[in-house]
């Protein structure tokens, strides 16, 4: 069994870690690097809870080769707040009550990360599709979009 | 009285901060060095003897340490209600932990595996062999019911006579519906880890809706019931699906055998193939009602398809017969429920647990014989509704005011005004269904729950409460009750739970019984630590108690609302003069009758329903036979909302989960072969295919838990479904029957009769989807 | 494990250099969100992936005279937000951006796809319609291939990844009054392989109010992809008129003769056809100006 270096820059640090070949990058990004706010949910890439941010891009990463994330910049939740602060979004999540169970709250808040740095006002109807790739059972979407929505038109 | 000074706000919950920021940890995330990585081995056949099973190349391979089969652990587990202190004694059946005569179902759990790495893991389960024999199995409850032997359990009861009420009827009308296998789709897989501590007991943490597992789990291993602890954790989506103990039993029996820690996590294949799932149901409706919209008559069969082993099918079976009549006052009416075997996978608990199954065929019925007698469905409604004071035709009276009429109106009008078709081949309708939805649980069942809370010298609240947190907010609930009686700040309340030895035991987290049972304990504890501080402040104040009150760290008087003392400085003072500022409290359920006994329906099977409805508007494609729902509205009267964005919360993921049962989802079984056990094809809904959810609570008080609480997690449920499929008869006249209404069915319905409506005799031409 | 080895070369050259050197042992991947489901199913099997989104002489989306061509590693999000190719050629980018959710697309390249052989492929479709052809390159040789060609059979594709490797897919747009569109009907509004769907395109002859050609492509109906050459035979040289518009949906749908499957039962997939098979060329006639 062979193992492969890779140098990638996560959640704003560059890192180096040596991962076993055949590894998927969420592997690699919970059990190697800690980031367990990856959650792996149906290992077909259809529920989005390992979402992450590549090179500003969401993608799964359950099905993402851990290779493919050398030379890149990755974003986990674990990124998202700076210096203590939360990132609005996960204050708007937190104050919009769009977080019932948690469990698909890390894919959709790098979803909406994602949206919100290349589109700063998206519409309600762009803000859906920008999480329809984002599972979840429990709020309906309703206050996950409405979180959205506020973590934008509030600024910060 | 005074208006609530933190209860009834929709303050962000005190878990929703580790959520956003990634700090929280749920069972999966968790590893401890050198732990070992357990597989089951399942049935690939869903009904064979086993004929022999040879471990002996798997247990020889090097890293596999315990290889446990249905031969070597012949414990069975009888289907009775876990979380009750006081055993009921009511046994119905077992099934067997592992297999080990034969298997009758796909995925049924056969042997245990645990390894040095899941590799290993994976390679010990191919290398068990098994001779089978393959047999016959049953699929179609209609067919298993014609031998006794399959047949679970049987409900009946009736009130008047159902056949002078027919033929006394001027309509009569007859429709059987049908409804899908489902499954939870938890976001979160079944992940647990056991190991054994200093102290030699065997700790199982797990995402669990019930840490009163730790009974089951030491009878199963014949140790003492004090050497099990279940540490449960954060829960990543549940309902209903993590109430059984699985994963405990083998944790803890795998553990046990090796001494070293063991893992084990499902992959989303088999957490399809091994989870119980929503009972599939066949229900026979026939109604008679007179020109006026009067119903006179109403006769009921329900079929449940309990599939391979009891569990909690007669409890489902119950639940179904007893609000198949809906919130109706009907003078006549017969009832017979019956659970059946069949080789499909376990039928279990999930949301609802046989109400929305029965609320989808009453309301489509009422639907029906409103088109029958050419009425509005909301007055239809309206005519037949209970009201306090009335009985239920298992002879319960109503105690409270339903609020039925209310909440179907002010649903129907958030619908606001009727959205015009999009195009040529669109439809738009607008259906409405009414519930009555029972939380908390069986009255004979003798509820209880515990919670200890606890006031620090400093003013900070400290609760421990067995409750698990399903993400529900049940555990920010009790927090907000707790801040609201002991005037402290939510963040000044700290909460420990959903642990079997750390945290007084409170129940499962089912039933929509947790905001009712726990809630209710935590306000009696709070309340006792409550008198006491206002006792100590009357004494420094010199003011009676009965003026004062406690706001937001401060004793006030209520009158003035004036500042006057610091809570802490009275907290203080009482640990002082060793006044305990901690108390256990049990909330029972008075619980007048055993199910034995005849009177027992009448006396209140269930304490107490939600009531509410949901409305819907639809636009259907004629041309594809595809549902759009534009505008889904939750009416409900909740009691009393302990946090209105946490109850609303609940009412817009049930209107979802409802469209899901409605429009796509199925489990689909082939024989008992599974089709579609994974995310990609069983089809839960994603964001682009809902729209705007209203939620809208009516607080009456009348409900029995905290503040006048009502459960409402289930209910959310209920109405949702029928009010769709009731949009869509409105768009088109198809009265579907059976569920999912996919497009290839509505499709179908839409073209395969010329007509669907029913004719004036009463007779519904209404057609099977 | 499900691969050993792990490369990630840098040129074409490079990249078959590798392959070469494995001896069939390795694969190529870009997107990988098709093959990692492939290995893990133990549909395929390989020693090693050759990961070639590096080379950045794949990623272009450009016009190449009355070509349209698209480098091997654009992936479906790229193509749906291309103005180029949302101008053009409409077809592809409503196919593209219907593919999964926004991360599979962020991912999932659009000639991935081709090389998976999905008959549901939403891609795979529209390019049919585009009549769209691949350019492959292997040691010592390059040669194009109509994609209609290029899938032999479900999940299998005439390309061999273990040896070759697909640079780029190109299409030609007419000089004439040409407009495409695609229709899908799916279980669900992402993350569901389409029930049906219909990529057409159409060139006009605006001044006699006629169709000059037409290409539609149907999938899933077959194990491999799907032209109603019947219908388009129709509608060449007649009249643009809303009748033969339903006659071509309707040939389509008999030549397209779908079984049952779990998402729809024969009849009413066949009638799918035609209900999108009519809705398509529709809007593709609009597109080209014409008037029904």
């Amino acid at each position: 069994m062979s193992r492969e270096r890779l140098e990638f820059c996560l959640n704003g640090r560059p890192i180096v870690v040596d991962v076993d070949a055949g590894e998927m990058l969420a592997d690699v990004l919970r059990d190697d690097l800690g980031m367990v706010s990856v959650k792996k949910a149906c290992g077909e890439g259809v529920c989005g809870a390992c979402t992450v941010i590549m090179d500003g891009w969401a993608v799964v990463s359950c099905i993402m080769p851990a290779g493919r994330a050398h030379n890149t910049s990755v974003t986990t939740l674990e990124g998202l707040a700076r210096n203590g602060e939360l990132d609005r979004l996960q204050a708007a999540f937190a104050e919009e009550g769009a977080v019932q169970c948690g469990y698909c709250t890390p894919g959709m808040l790098m979803s909406a990360k994602a949206l919100l740095d290349s589109n700063p006002c998206p519409s309600r109807e762009e803000i859906r599709l920008a999480i329809s790739g984002n599972l979840c059972r429990c709020t309906g979407y309703q206050r996950i979009v409405r979180a959205i929505e506020r973590a934008f038109t509030r600024g910060g | 009285m005074a208006e609530h000074w933190i209860l009834g706000k929709p303050i962000p919950r005190h878990d929703a901060w580790s959520k956003v920021d990634g700090s929280i940890r749920y069972a999966g995330d968790y590893a401890v060095p050198e732990m070992l990585h357990a597989r089951v081995f399942r049935s690939p056949f869903p009904s064979a003897r086993i004929l022999s099973v040879d471990t002996s190349a798997a247990e020889g391979l090097v890293g596999v340490h315990a290889v446990i089969t249905g031969r070597t652990f012949p414990y069975r587990i009888p289907s009775d209600i876990p979380g009750q202190s006081a055993g009921t004694g009511q046994t119905w059946a077992t099934a067997p932990v592992l297999a080990a005569e034969r298997v009758n179902f796909v995925g049924e759990a056969v042997a245990l595996v645990a390894a040095d790495t899941p590799e290993l893991a994976d390679a010990a389960l191919n290398l068990i062999h098994i001779e089978w024999q393959e047999e016959p199995g049953i699929f179609d409850p209609l067919q298993a019911i014609r031998d006794s032997n399959n047949i679970i359990a049987h409900y009946g009861y009736h009130t008047g006579d159902v056949d002078s009420g027919f033929a006394e009827a001027d309509l009569v009308i007859e429709n059987t519906f049908r409804l899908p296998c489902l499954d939870h789709a938890c976001l979160e897989l079944e992940d647990g880890l056991a190991w054994i501590d200093e102290h030699g007991v065997i700790n199982v943490r797990i995402g669990t809706q019930g840490v009163e597992h730790f009974r089951t789990v030491a009878d199963a291993l014949g140790v003492p019931h004090a050497n099990i602890r279940i540490a449960g954790t954060m829960v990543g989506g549940a309902f209903g699906g993590k109430g059984d103990a699985t994963l405990e039993i083998y944790l803890a029996l795998l553990a046990s055998r090796t001494r070293r820690p063991v893992h084990l996590g499902y992959s989303r294949e088999e957490s399809f193939l091994a989870r119980c799932k929503r009972h599939p149901y066949i229900m026979r409706y026939k109604t008679g009602a007179q020109r006026d919209g009067r119903m006179v008559a109403l006769e009921v069969e329900l079929i449940a398809d309990a599939g391979a082993y009891a569990t909690m099918s007669p409890y489902v079976a119950l639940y179904s017969a007893i609000t198949a009549t809906g919130p109706y006052v009907i003078p006549n009416v017969k009832v017979n429920a019956v659970a059946v075997h069949t080789n499909n996978p376990i039928s279990g608990a999930m949301r609802g647990f046989g109400v929305p199954q029965a609320c989808f065929a009453c309301e489509c019925q009422m639907d029906a014989l409103a088109a029958a007698l050419g009425m509005d469905p909301l007055v239809l409604r309206e005519i037949n509704y209970v009201r306090k004071g009335d009985r239920l035709a298992t002879r319960q009276t109503i105690e409270t005011e339903p609020l039925l009429s209310e909440t179907a109106r002010r649903a129907c009008e958030a619908l606001g005004k009727r959205t015009e078709p999009s195009a040529r081949n669109k439809r738009v309708g607008r259906g409405i269904a009414s519930h009555m939805t029972p939380y908390g649980r069986l009255a004979f069942l003798h509820d209880r729950s515990s919670a200890h809370v606890r006031m620090e010298t400093d003013g900070s609240v400290v609760i421990r409460s067995g409750i698990p947190d399903i993400g529900g907010g049940q555990s920010d609930s009790l927090c907000q009750i707790a801040a609201e009686v002991l005037g402290v700040s939510p963040r000044c309340v700290t909460i420990l739970t959903t642990d079997s030895l750390m945290t007084p035991l409170a129940g499962m987290t089912r039933g929509s019984r947790q905001v009712f049972m726990s809630g209710n304990a935590v306000l009696m504890a709070a309340r006792a630590i409550r008198e006491s501080l206002l006792t100590k402040a009357s004494e420094m104040l010199g003011v009676d108690p009965g003026q004062l009150d406690l706001v937001a760290g401060q004793v006030v008087q209520n009158t003035e609302a004036w500042p006057m003392i610091e809570i802490q400085r009275v907290a203080a003072a009482c640990a002082a003069s060793h006044i305990p500022l901690d108390h256990l409290a049990e909330y029972v359920v008075p619980s007048p009758a055993d199910l034995e006994d005849p009177a027992a329906f009448a006396l209140g099977i269930f304490q107490d329903f939600t009531f509410g409805a949901h409305a819907a508007e639809v636009e259907v494609d004629l041309d594809t036979g595809e549902v759009r729902v534009l505008k889904s509205v939750g009416c409900h009267d909740v009691g009393k909302a302990i946090n209105p964005a946490s109850v609303a919360g609940q009412i817009e993921g049930g209107a979802v989960m409802g469209q899901g049962y409605a429009l796509s989802e199925e489990y689909i079984l082939d024989h008992g072969y599974p089709r579609n056990a994974s995310f990609q094809e069983y089809m839960v809904p994603f964001s682009l295919d809902c729209g705007d959810i209203t939620a809208l609570l009516i607080e009456s008080g009348q409900g029995k838990g905290p503040f006048g609480a009502k459960g409402v997690g289930e209910p959310a449920l209920s109405a949702v479904a029928p009010a769709i499929i009731n949009a869509i008869r409105d768009a088109t006249g198809v009265h579907v029957l059976s569920l999912p209404a996919t497009p290839a069915r509505l499709w179908n319905a839409l073209h395969g009769l010329d007509q669907s409506r029913t004719r004036a005799n009463g007779t519904s031409l209404s057609m099977e989807g | 494990m499900l691969w050993q080895r792990y490369y990630r070369p840098e040129s074409i050259s490079e990249a078959l250099e590798v392959l070469s050197s494995e001896h069939g042992r390795a694969r190529l991947v870009a997107g990988a969100t098709d093959l990692v489901i492939q290995l893990r199913r133990g549909e395929l099997q390989t020693d090693a992936l050759v990961d070639v989104t590096r080379i950045r002489s794949l990623q272009f989306v450009r016009r190449n005279g009355a070509k349209i061509e698209i480098g091997a590693l654009v992936t479906h999000a790229e193509v749906a937000r291309s103005e180029l190719v949302n101008e053009r050629a409409p077809v592809l980018c409503e196919a593209c951006f219907q593919v999964g959710s926004p991360q599979i697309r962020n991912v999932g390249t659009v000639v991935g796809n081709v090389v998976s052989a999905e008959p549901a492929g939403d891609s795979i479709i529209a390019l049919l319609a585009l009549d769209a052809r691949l350019t492959i390159v292997g040691p010592g040789y390059e040669k194009q291939m109509p994609v209609v060609q290029a899938c032999l059979a479900p999940g299998r594709s005439i390309i061999d990844p273990t040896r070759e490797m697909v640079t780029h897919l190109e299409f030609e747009l007419p000089l004439a009054s040409y407009g495409s569109a695609y229709e899908r009907l799916a279980q669900r509004h992402s993350l569901a392989l389409p029930i049906m769907a219909v990529g057409a395109f159409v060139v006009l002859d605006l001044e006699s109010r006629c169709f000059e050609s037409a290409r539609i492509g149907i999938g899933p109906v077959a194990p491999v992809p799907f032209r109603a050459t019947a219908a388009e035979d129709l509608l060449r040289g007649a009249a643009v008129e809303i009748p033969l518009i339903c006659e071509a949906a309707c040939l389509a749908g008999r030549d397209a003769a779908p079984r049952d499957s779990v998402r729809g039962d024969a009849a009413y997939r066949k009638q799918m056809v035609q209900v999108l098979v009519r809705r398509a060329l529709v809007r593709a006639v609009k597109r080209a100006g014409g008037h029904v």
